[in-house]
């Protein structure tokens, strides 16, 4: 039990360090409009927050790497053991896909290292965890088929896009609840009327690349038995999360956002509408992060299709 | 930039096509056979999987009726064939029933055992 929980722990962390890496250096470039020269100096916390979430998929890593080890040698004290560890790097693999992830990780937080602004950099942030959230596609139940490999690469890739941009809003609606400055609330409302069309077409991937992956692990055979094994309780709950999420994001489409253009427009103090902004996108990154889970727990599983 | 699109999606291939899991493994079949009658002690125990197993996470334990476990060399993997497990035997194993209780890791990282018995009778 431990063992399984400690794999479940680490591919969460991976999934969600990895969707900010590339989520969040990504949000800059079609949210706010900015070059990748101007967006590490338009958002000076930007560096910082790429590099923790570098750290955090290098460590996630390692655990992960470690917890499938103790899993191969059945007691928890593989984990840690040297010469188990050095069997699943030499002959799985897995371990030799896993070492050159760690390796292009731990290249990323090099490169975050130097202070000061550099488009080269952020394009090698996006082009690295592009490459490490679709490669998770290849590792999983979806690496025997092309089709479904493809799916979930997509599937992952999708999430990223939208998890990144929800803490990116998060951290540009509690500046601007913050300084309570119109300027500042300004670039909130911007930067979500930007996202709102991009995050239609987000759902629409999510949801189908989403079917693909189902026809794959489920079966449309088996949907009879949708709430008999713990894999389909799961999917159930993250579609339920999901589900959510979607209309905290219509909320904030058709109701919180045009209230806030509404209050720049007019002239008035813009704090009374970006509070509730602030909750909705905080309550739907607590959804998001929710699913992460979900999905963490689900890789552990065997789906219903390939029993 | 449209090359640079390509080169990545090749990267993430690359990366992904490294580990293209394959099934657990499963034993395919043993020798002695699962079930069988052999006259004469093994010199050793074959177990064909059907997939390459990792031979630092894969073994036998082989009990005789009393559950007491009997004296092996130590294993290794067929030259011939990655998915043929050899397990010497260092003595010669008295009439009996014996139980092969076994663990495999496949490439795919999953762990599977299982268990088959075969009897000595001379």
């Amino acid at each position: 039990m431990t063992i399984a929980l400690g794999l479940i722990v680490s591919r969460f962390l991976h999934y969600l360090a990895l969707s900010l890496l590339f989520g969040a250096a990504l949000f800059p470039l079609y949210g706010l409009g900015l070059s990748p020269a101007r967006a590490e100096a338009s958002l000076p916390w930007l560096r910082g927050f790429l590099l923790l979430a570098a750290i955090a998929a290098l460590i996630s890593g390692l655990s992960w790497l470690s917890f499938a080890t103790a899993g191969m040698s059945g007691n928890l004290s593989g984990a840690i053991d040297p010469e188990s560890l050095s069997i699943v790097i030499g002959s799985t693999s897995f371990g030799r896909l896993w070492s050159l992830r760690l390796a292009l990780a731990a290249l990323v937080i090099l490169v975050l290292l130097p202070k000061g602004q550099s488009a080269a950099r952020l394009y090698a942030v996006l082009a690295a965890s592009f490459v490490l959230l679709a490669g998770i596609a290849g590792t999983g139940h979806a690496g025997e088929n092309l089709i479904h490999m493809i799916a979930d690469g997509i599937h992952l890739l999708a999430a990223a896009i939208w998890i990144g941009a929800l803490f990116v809003l998060l951290v540009l609606v509690t500046v601007a609840a913050d300084t309570q400055a119109n300027s500042a609330a300004a670039i909130v409302r911007h930067a979500l009327i930007r996202f709102s069309g991009i995050g239609t077409s987000l759902v629409a991937v999510l949801v189908l690349s989403g079917l693909v992956n189902s026809w794959y692990l489920i079966g449309f055979d088996k949907l009879d038995q949708l709430f008999v094994s713990r894999y389909e309780e799961i999917l159930l709950v993250k579609l339920a999360l999901f589900g959510a999420m979607l209309v905290i994001a219509a909320a904030n489409r058709f109701w919180l956002t045009p209230r806030l253009a509404a209050a720049l427009a007019s002239g008035s103090k813009p704090a009374a509408s970006i509070r509730p902004l602030g909750m909705s996108i905080l309550g739907e990154t607590v959804l998001g992060i929710g699913v992460l889970a979900a999905v963490a727990w689900l890789g552990t599983l065997q789906p219903p299709a390939l029993e | 930039m449209k090359n640079g699109m390509i080169a990545l999606l090749a990267g993430a291939a690359a990366l992904s096509w490294v580990s293209t899991a394959d099934a657990h493994a499963a034993l395919k079949s043993a020798g002695p056979a699962p079930g069988s009658v052999v006259k004469t002690s093994p010199k050793a125990l074959r177990i064909q999987f059907s997939e390459a197993v990792v031979l630092g996470f894969t073994g036998v334990d082989v009990t005789n009726e009393k559950g007491e476990k009997q004296a092996l060399g130590s294993a290794s993997i067929s030259p011939s064939d990655k998915a043929q497990l050899i397990v010497p035997l260092t003595g010669d194993l008295a009439p009996g029933k014996y139980t092969v209780a076994w663990h495999a890791v496949g490439d795919d990282t999953h762990k599977v055992e299982g268990k088959y018995s075969f009897e000595v009778k001379p």
